[in-house]
């Protein structure tokens, strides 16, 4: 145990090596991971640990973004107003969505979670005056050049993931497993099941809202693109390829997606395909996940 | 307990930083190496500025609109062809490298950043959607390359990125949605139809369109009126609700900004629903499409398509009449098969645009080749383009036109064509009001 | 605004209607015996114009070529449920959304590799317009009206009448008695996906005529069919009739009275459901 702490110091040390490395393009898709990695993990919080595939958790993400954006661009906010105000924002969209969706489950809840994200997605379309449409609102500042933005997105990565991981590792977190296990009897044991997974929810979408604060001031713009549905599917699809049985399975699932669709479409234009076949190979062949896998072969339990 | 979890928690967190770890390793052996052997000043005779000159192209290849992608890379293609065959850029190999959008921002400033940054691209040209350009644009002075947009047609990207906020390392080749809303109304003024409706996309493009449309067809013609409006989200498989719902105002002209597979579908069941004879005048249809003269619509619908409605595109093949232009398309027919799209010519232009910056400049500095574009003129098959400094838009003029079926071409062809000079109808800056109208319309009317 | 107006308008919101049940139909039927639930139905439908479209080239006849690229659909749908998606039966749904997106992704690039990126059309059929309520209803509306009317009453007299049926029925209602029962499940599940697949593709054929057939159009249909699935109770194919119907009709009143807002009126009758109704308006708790 004592190795595989200095493997994960060093590791984690290396991946702050990067932007030293001078490759620009090598810095931002390592932070876009970073970004997409607290994305995937705030996510699981609900999926894999309260067992509820949400299928709108775009709507957390751009919903931080977008207030985020509309404060600092449009209304003359500073940087650390709108980042808060941001991540307010998911927090009071998770606690809306999770009253109303909350008591629905397995496909009716991913569908309404859909519902609400689309609609959503709906209003920011056609609210041009305030949210720019389609086109979206640019120039969102960074605040700081990008290779220090990029320390203090991982720090506050760290932190975050930190505290989900504490979240999970709770008593709330263990009630949230036994729920997911055996609703029944955790409320026979005078639990109410609806507050936990509320608690849940508020934890996993405010913390996919700063990941949309972070993924804002990364790409200097807020679209659409990132409120519609298959924006949420990403965290799904990386959590599968992960695990979602362990806290690091979605980490580790994202990283294997964003490199593999990189890299894939570097060298073809029918990326889909490619993409397609490794999807399908992984729910076929890999169910439980990397993390499954590594479980199984490496740390024999 | 405790212990147990924090191990857990050690174990996981190691192994995601083996994923990082090995991902970043990936990632980076994959990462060309970045030569660049840019000489400072002018090279001496017979040396090369850079052994290949890259240019990243960006649009969409994937999805319903992937044929926008690839309509663009015939043109990128064929120029770079052409341009290698006849010895390259000063002697210097182009080389295109083509990447997805997939019609999404994040995608597209992703692939920009990879073209620049790990592949070692000098130039990024392409994006279709407006979007997507807007995001862009904005990480153009970070990766600190030009990006010439061909399709994307958004106003604000010249107006309020370029003029007002500044940001000069992006130019527009294809002529902007001026085309579609101002230049549109001017053919709307001329038209008796004074009750118009619209059916558009459900998104930015539509909205720019119909406003501009609106604004400028109410000072030219006072007396006309807009009865109505219909919405088509992207991908729309039954237009007839729409289309009843519009003619229902009873308009006798109708605006559409429809294009790609939507465009498709739209223009059978409009026919099939009587709004073409709804908007019929003596002489075609009142019916405006400015984006109808798609080589991919064209071939798609044929004579499906009635005559003597107005259609336009950023540029029409049989417009202008010069050889230069007479040459670029018979070339990409002989490349292709196929007349080349706005998008084909425009990328085209992009890509010999280059050519003549680096020969002209005989450097890659990006602020010597903003100073040498701007106020420049090219000569493409399009006609002249002035690349306007203050916006970095290339203005050139695009004739709208009446559809005709001659069987002597494989598509339909635009006869008695409509060009107004460009400056007269792009809007100037400071971009606060729309160009001068009345005597505009004089000399349109004294035209007519 | 005249009533006729609104008739109009409604006649033509039940013919749009039909194309979210055609599709929306074979999805919820599969899903009612197999329980998995097809994000590539959308595929099948795309695969349905395309085949239509070629065999059409082939024969230029309509109605033969609709019905041949449904049976190719149908067996490509039977092939995809025995190579990959039997393996996943009785798995979290999370894992056959995501499998079925893996083959969606598959099936787009597939069809720009074979038919090209440039959408394809085929000649218009069922050309002219009849006058109703004094205004001019295309004959293509009343001939997608036939075609979802008739789809229905084959699928119930295929599920009443039929043995087949009555299994498929037995087997989606108590899977446990029906297998005790000597009922070969591998097989029902087979036919059942089969079947699906065919109504996808039937859909795509169906709509080629008026519409067009380009890659990933299928995208655009999946999510209006899982919208309709949801409403009408997840495997009642009663229930997607009805809340197609009502979708097909929200939209074509929404583009009357609140042109600017119908791009969110499916959703927002999704959640007006959902929140009344948790299982739908025909699901069972």
């Amino acid at each position: 145990m004592k190795n595989e702490s200095i493997l994960l110091i060093s590791l984690i040390f290396l991946s702050l090596l990067i932007p030293l490395s001078g490759n620009k393009y090598l810095l931002y898709l390592t932070l876009k991971i970073w970004i997409l990695i607290l994305y995937a993990i705030a996510f699981n919080v609900i999926f894999g640990y309260s067992g509820l595939l949400s299928f709108g958790h775009a709507l957390f993400f751009s919903g931080s973004a977008y207030a985020l954006a509309i404060l600092v661009v449009k209304a003359g906010y500073s940087l650390p107003i709108g980042f808060i105000a941001g991540i307010a924002a998911a927090a009071v969209f998770s606690v809306g969505v999770g009253f109303l969706s909350l008591r629905h489950r397995e496909i009716h809840f991913a569908m309404i979670t859909l519902a609400f994200s689309m609609m959503f997605w709906g209003i920011v379309m056609k609210w041009r005056d305030v949210t720019g449409g389609e086109d979206g609102i640019a120039g969102v500042p960074r605040g700081m050049p990008i290779f220090w933005f990029y320390y203090f997105s991982v720090a506050i990565i760290l932190i975050c993931a930190y505290i989900i991981y504490s979240f999970v590792r709770s008593d709330i977190g263990l009630i949230l497993e036994g729920i997911r296990e055996n609703e029944t009897r955790v409320r026979f044991s005078g639990h109410s099941t609806l507050k936990y997974r509320l608690y849940a929810m508020i934890v996993s979408g405010t913390f996919t809202g700063v990941a949309g604060s972070l993924w804002a001031m990364l790409d200097r713009t807020v679209t659409p693109s990132i409120s519609h549905w298959s924006f949420s599917a990403m965290p799904v699809i990386a959590t599968l390829i992960g695990g979602p049985q362990s806290f690091l399975g979605p980490a580790i699932g994202t990283v294997i997606y964003v490199i593999a669709q990189d890299v894939i479409t570097k060298y073809t234009l029918y990326w889909q395909f490619i993409l397609g076949i490794v999807i399908v190979s992984v729910v076929l062949f890999f169910r439980g996940g990397v993390m499954g896998i590594l479980e199984k072969f490496l740390w024999k339990r | 307990m405790a212990e147990m979890t924090r191990r857990d928690f050690i174990k996981y967190a190691a192994a995601l930083g083996i994923g990082l770890a090995v991902g970043g390793g990936i990632g980076y052996s994959l990462r060309k190496p970045e030569v660049q052997v840019v000489k400072e000043g002018v090279p001496a005779v017979g040396e090369k500025i850079k052994e290949t000159i890259k240019i990243g192209h960006i649009a969409i290849f994937s999805g319903p609109f992937s044929t926008y992608g690839e309509l663009q890379k015939r043109g990128s293609l064929l120029a770079m062809e052409e341009i290698n065959k006849a010895g390259g850029i000063l002697g210097s190999k182009v080389e295109i490298i083509y990447r997805d959008s997939a019609a999404k921002p994040a995608e597209a400033v992703k692939q920009v950043r990879s073209l620049v940054e790990s592949e070692g691209c000098d130039f990024i040209i392409g994006i279709d959607s407006s979007g997507v350009v807007l995001g862009v644009a904005e990480v153009m002075p970070e990766v600190n390359k030009l990006l010439f947009v061909t399709h994307a047609a958004t106003h604000k990207l010249t107006e309020e990125l370029v003029y007002k906020k500044g940001i000069k390392e992006v130019f527009r080749i294809a002529v902007p949605v001026y085309q579609d809303g101002i230049m549109a109304a001017f053919i709307a003024s001329q038209l008796p139809a004074t009750k118009w409706a619209c059916v558009h996309p459900d998104y930015e493009y539509g909205y720019a369109s119909w406003e501009l449309f609106q604004k400028t067809l109410s000072k030219l013609r006072p007396d006309v009126e807009f009865v109505g409006e219909a919405w088509a989200k992207i991908g729309t498989t039954d237009f007839t609700p729409l289309i009843s719902s519009v003619m229902e105002k009873k308009p006798d002209g109708i605006h559409t900004v429809e294009w790609g597979v939507d465009l498709f579908t739209f223009v059978r069941q409009a026919k099939q629903t009587g709004l073409f004879d709804a908007v019929k005048y003596d002489g075609g249809y009142a019916w405006i499409n400015p984006m109808g003269y798609s080589v991919d619509a064209m071939e798609a619908l044929a004579t499906e398509y009635p005559e003597n409605c107005w259609i336009s595109g950023r540029y029409v093949w049989m417009y202008p009449d010069t050889p230069l232009n007479k040459k670029f398309v018979k070339a990409h027919i002989d490349r292709w098969g196929h007349f080349p799209a706005y998008s084909g010519e425009t990328s085209y232009t992009a890509v010999y645009l280059i050519k003549k910056l680096i020969e002209l400049t005989k450097t890659l500095d990006v602020d010597t080749h903003i100073k040498a574009l701007e106020d420049m003129v090219v000569f493409s098959p399009a006609g002249a383009r002035y690349i306007r400094k203050e916006d970095h838009q290339a203005m050139y003029e695009v004739p709208y036109g009446q559809i005709k079926h001659d069987p002597n071409y494989s598509i339909p062809v635009l006869t008695n064509l409509q060009a107004v000079p460009a400056e007269e109808y792009y809007r100037h800056p400071p971009f606060e009001d729309m160009p001068p109208y009345k005597d505009l319309y004089k000399k349109v009317m004294a035209k007519a | 605004m005249d009533l006729n107006a609104i008739a109009f308008q409604l006649i033509l919101g039940i013919a749009s209607a039909m194309l979210y049940w055609i599709v929306s139909s074979g999805l919820t039927f599969t899903f009612g015996v197999t329980r998995v639930l097809n994000f590539a139905h959308g595929a099948f439908y795309m695969l349905g114009a395309y085949f239509t479209l070629s065999f059409f080239a082939l024969t230029q006849n309509y109605l033969l070529s609709l019905f041949l690229g449904a049976v190719i659909v149908a067996l490509i749908g039977a092939g995809c449920e025995r190579g990959l998606i039997s393996r996943i039966y009785g798995l979290p749904i999370p894992f056959q959304l995501i499998l079925t997106f893996g083959l969606v992704l598959l099936f787009d690039d597939l069809v720009r590799i074979f038919w090209g990126s440039v959408p394809k059309m085929m000649p218009a059929q069922f050309i002219g317009s009849i006058n109703v309520f004094g205004r001019i209803l295309p004959v293509f509306s009343l001939y997608l009206i036939f075609a979802g009317v008739a789809i229905a009453l084959v699928l119930y007299f295929l599920l009443s009448k039929t043995d087949w049926g009555v299994e498929i029925r037995a087997i989606t209602v108590d899977p446990e008695t029906a297998m005790c029962s000597g009922l070969n499940p591998a097989f029902l599940y087979a036919t059942a996906f089969m079947f699906g697949s065919f109504l996808a593709g039937l859909g795509g054929g169906l709509y080629l005529p008026i519409s067009s057939a380009s890659p990933g159009m299928g995208e655009h249909i999946i999510i209006y069919a899982f919208i309709v699935t949801v409403i009408g109770g997840l495997g009642s194919i009663k229930g997607a009739f009805v809340s197609a119907l009502i979708i097909g009709i929200i939209e074509s009143l929404g583009a009357l009275f609140v042109p600017w807002m119908t791009i969110a009126l499916p959703y927002i009758a999704l959640s007006a459901v959902l929140l009344v109704r948790p299982e739908g308006i025909f699901g069972e708790e």
